[in-house]
């Protein structure tokens, strides 16, 4: 299933699940997102995404997790990864995206934002959560600005943990 | 006793203007600044100098050439040399001339890979008095890594010396300065080597110039006059680890750097002319530009280039040694250091038979100093030790306890006060001011004190991300706090940059090393706290399945951390684990990774996939 999105720069998106298939698409994917971009969603420095972690990006269980790929619908071109993962009690899901650099500051991030939350509704989940890097300051203030709120991270100075209550 | 301190900053921040306008006093000037600070021209815009006319002619001109300017100790070699301003002078002077010989003028770059010898400080101020930009490379450096720099910097000359002297070790230099020249890009004009007794380096005409001869041939050469060159004129590049693999070069300015660095002598050091200081660093970190080359000499004391290690050359009494030797008033070290004294001579007993001599007090930097630490040097000294925080971007302290406004509270584990001409805040997340107390990002007020940089070489965009975090503010990339006293407590990086033996380095940078190994699947490399360095980088590795044997993937792996990035990397421990510790988006919890190997107690968090994974590293990490 495909869901059509408009962003507020007026792009057009379409949205499907990720499959096995995707696998290579991702790998080059995520060659195209920045340096530090790559850091901010794996909390991890490798200049390439291995199989090893591209793995549950292609095999959600399309419940507890999923794994959506953001297409530009005017080009077909692969531009934002964005995944929700749940707990076992389908009380919490984790929020991560990604967006290739070139495709940033046109409304991409407001609206995947806006998306999984609408998934996480449908799940029934109580809230969703953001785990980011103190230093990704875009994705904190984009976050704050969809009504999550930050704290801090166990005790780690070094990670912001942001959530949305549905109820 | 903290009253002028406070008046000081309280005047730096109130009267930025007319603080650092009466602090620009002691700077000679061909033009004096017309103005303090410029939006756009920076700090003491309109004004012109030589930063080497500052640290060595007008001392001479002054009558004071027979001062001492330069005492050179080596321990290994066993020389122990002198230069007054004189002959500093003269040596400048003439490599000077063999820079404009090799048709080097101002604004052009010249990298130096060079040892902790007096040519390196005389080719530094060589560069100064023409208006060349020097970058020198710290010898720890792998080729890669220097070749990464050359590239960066387009040099149109290198300058290096046949080998490096690292405690027993003698470090051929040249054949590491030929390989990174086959990596890099760009390449120079001209490479000038220094021989030295111990090793003698093969030379490749044309490219490879011997230092004596090209001194001999321009011998009869006039001395280069010093160069007017703005305030805003780059000295020097200096580069630093990033977040990510391409090294930082920070561009520091002749006049806010001249000013800043005097101030700094006179107010937080107590150092003054013909005052012997000692900063027991190297020349290629920001520490050894500022306080063994250029601060000493704008004020006209005495510096200690100190070609040793703290143990081992030829033991732990070396610092104490050399200390009543140059009858050193104040020291300035890393914790790393006095760990390493304190681990080989715990009673000091080194300490006791040898003594302090003058030293009147002793400053700790490069990585925060644990409160036992500084105890013990307390204890066994009997001085006054103080801790103090800064980063290559500032060039100078910005956390201290300025002992030479009379100020000498300190707390242990504290790293002091704001200095004057610095205004931090702690920042919460949404960029806001948090209650006192409380932990949050550091931050300091634009603009940055002078002497702090305004731009990274070639990269302006990657200096405005310092400032883009929180608007009006400098993100240091630290966390801390501050107490109910106004001590500034300073807590750990917000990002992946640690200090291992007061070195700056990127775990990021060695992670992007070790993942394109074979056989790695995934990898995390974290700063892991250390008795000795403050801190070493330790690897995890999730080997990729039908990789093979562990322990060759183990050596691997390091091999090729120790070949990129160099000795200095200090990658000795890999951990081959079945998997890393992620959020359920798949975000590794670095640290949880740091918390095991540390020995710490943790409790596994809840946004943690694998709840089963803490176990599984334990049992990894204690056998």
């Amino acid at each position: 299933m495909t869901t059509q999105l408009s962003t507020r720069s007026g792009l057009t998106l379409s949205v499907r699940a990720a499959s096995e298939a995707d696998e290579a698409a991702l790998a080059a994917f995520f060659d195209s997102v920045s340096d530090e971009d790559r850091r901010f969603r794996f909390f991890a420095a490798a200049e390439h995404v291995s199989h090893e972690q591209l793995d549950p990006l292609i095999h959600a269980d399309h419940f507890q997790s999923e794994s959506f790929l953001a297409f530009d619908t005017a080009s077909g071109d692969l531009v934002a990864s964005a995944l929700l993962a749940c707990d076992k009690a389908m009380d919490t899901g984790e929020i991560a995206v990604s967006i290739r650099s070139d495709y940033k500051g046109k409304g991409v991030g407001w609206a995947l934002l806006d998306f999984l939350g609408q998934e996480a509704r449908t799940r029934g989940l109580r809230r969703v959560i953001a785990i980011e890097a103190r230093d990704n300051h875009a994705a904190i203030e984009l976050e704050r600005e969809k009504g999550f709120v930050p704290e801090p991270f166990e005790d780690d100075l070094s990670l912001v943990i942001l959530s949305k209550s549905f109820r | 006793m903290s009253e002028a301190y406070l008046r000081a900053w309280r005047e730096s921040i109130d009267h930025p203007a007319a603080f650092w306008g009466k602090a620009a006093e002691a700077i000679d000037w061909i033009v004096p600044p017309a103005s303090t600070y410029d939006e756009t021209q920076g700090w003491f815009a309109g004004g012109t100098l030589n930063t080497c006319y500052n640290c060595v002619d007008r001392h001479v001109a002054a009558g004071r050439g027979e001062a001492i300017a330069l005492s050179y100790d080596s321990p290994v070699t066993d020389v122990v040399q002198q230069f007054s301003y004189a002959r500093l002078q003269d040596e400048v002077g003439r490599v000077a001339a063999m820079l404009v010989a090799l048709g080097v003028g101002k604004g052009d770059r010249v990298i130096l890979y060079m040892p902790m010898i007096p040519q390196t400080v005389f080719v530094m101020l060589a560069c100064a008095r023409i208006g060349a930009i020097h970058s020198v490379v710290f010898g720890g450096f792998a080729p890669l890594e220097l070749a990464k720099r050359i590239d960066d910097a387009a040099p149109k000359v290198l300058l290096t010396a046949s080998c490096g002297i690292e405690g027993a070790r003698t470090i051929a230099y040249k054949p590491m300065v030929d390989e990174a020249l086959t990596l890099a890009l760009h390449q120079v004009d001209r490479v000038v080597v220094f021989q030295r007794e111990r090793l003698a380096a093969d030379l490749a005409a044309p490219r490879d110039l011997d230092w004596a001869a090209l001194r001999e041939q321009t011998a009869a050469d006039p001395v280069p006059a010093p160069a007017e060159l703005a305030a805003s004129d780059p000295l020097y590049i200096l580069y630093t680890s990033g977040t990510t693999g391409t090294p930082k070069g920070v561009v520091r300015e002749n006049g806010g750097h001249a000013v800043a660095l005097a101030w700094s002598m006179a107010n937080i050091y107590g150092i003054g002319a013909g005052d012997p200081f000692w900063a027991a660093s190297d020349v290629g970190w920001v520490v050894g530009h500022s306080y063994i080359v250029y601060a000493p000499l704008l004020v006209g004391a005495t510096t200690v280039l100190f070609e040793g290690k703290p143990i081992g050359t030829p033991d732990p009494g070396t610092f104490w040694r050399v200390m009543t030797r140059h009858r050193v008033q104040t020291f300035f070290t890393a914790p790393t250091a006095i760990r390493a004294v304190r681990k080989e001579d715990p009673d000091a007993t080194f300490l006791k038979d040898i003594g302090t001599g003058d030293c009147r007090v002793i400053f700790l930097a490069g990585e925060r100093a644990d409160p036992d630490t500084i105890a013990w040097l307390e204890e066994k000294s009997g001085l006054p030790v103080i801790d103090h925080w800064w980063q290559t971007e500032l060039g100078w302290p910005g956390v201290a306890t300025c002992f030479a406004l009379g100020d000498v509270r300190r707390k242990r584990g504290s790293a002091g006060f704001p200095v004057p001409g610095y205004r931090f805040e702690i920042l919460g997340d949404d960029g806001q001011p948090v209650p006192q107390g409380q932990s949050g990002a550091v931050a300091i007020k634009a603009p940055l004190a002078p002497g702090a940089f305004r731009t990274l070489w070639n990269n302006q965009a990657g200096y405005d991300k310092n400032f883009a975090g929180f608007p009006g503010y400098y993100e240091t990339g630290d966390a801390g706090h501050f107490d109910a006293e106004g001590f500034l407590n300073i807590m750990g990086r917000t990002d992946d940059i640690i200090n291992v033996a007061g070195h700056r380095l990127s775990t990021g940078q060695m992670e992007q090393i070790v993942a394109e190994q074979d056989g790695v699947a995934e990898c995390a490399v974290i700063g892991a706290d250390d008795p000795i360095k403050g801190m070493i980088p330790v690897a995890f590795v999730v080997a990729r399945a039908g990789a093979g044997s562990e322990r060759e993937l183990h050596a691997r792996v390091i091999a090729a951390v120790r070949a990129e990035l160099g000795a200095v990397a200090a990658l000795k421990t890999a951990y081959i684990v079945p998997s890393l510790p992620k959020t359920r988006s798949g975000k590794i919890l670095r640290n949880l990774l740091r918390k095991i190997i540390n020995g710490e107690d943790y409790t596994t968090p809840p946004t943690i996939e694998d709840p089963a994974v803490p176990a599984l590293l334990e049992a990894a990490v204690r056998g």
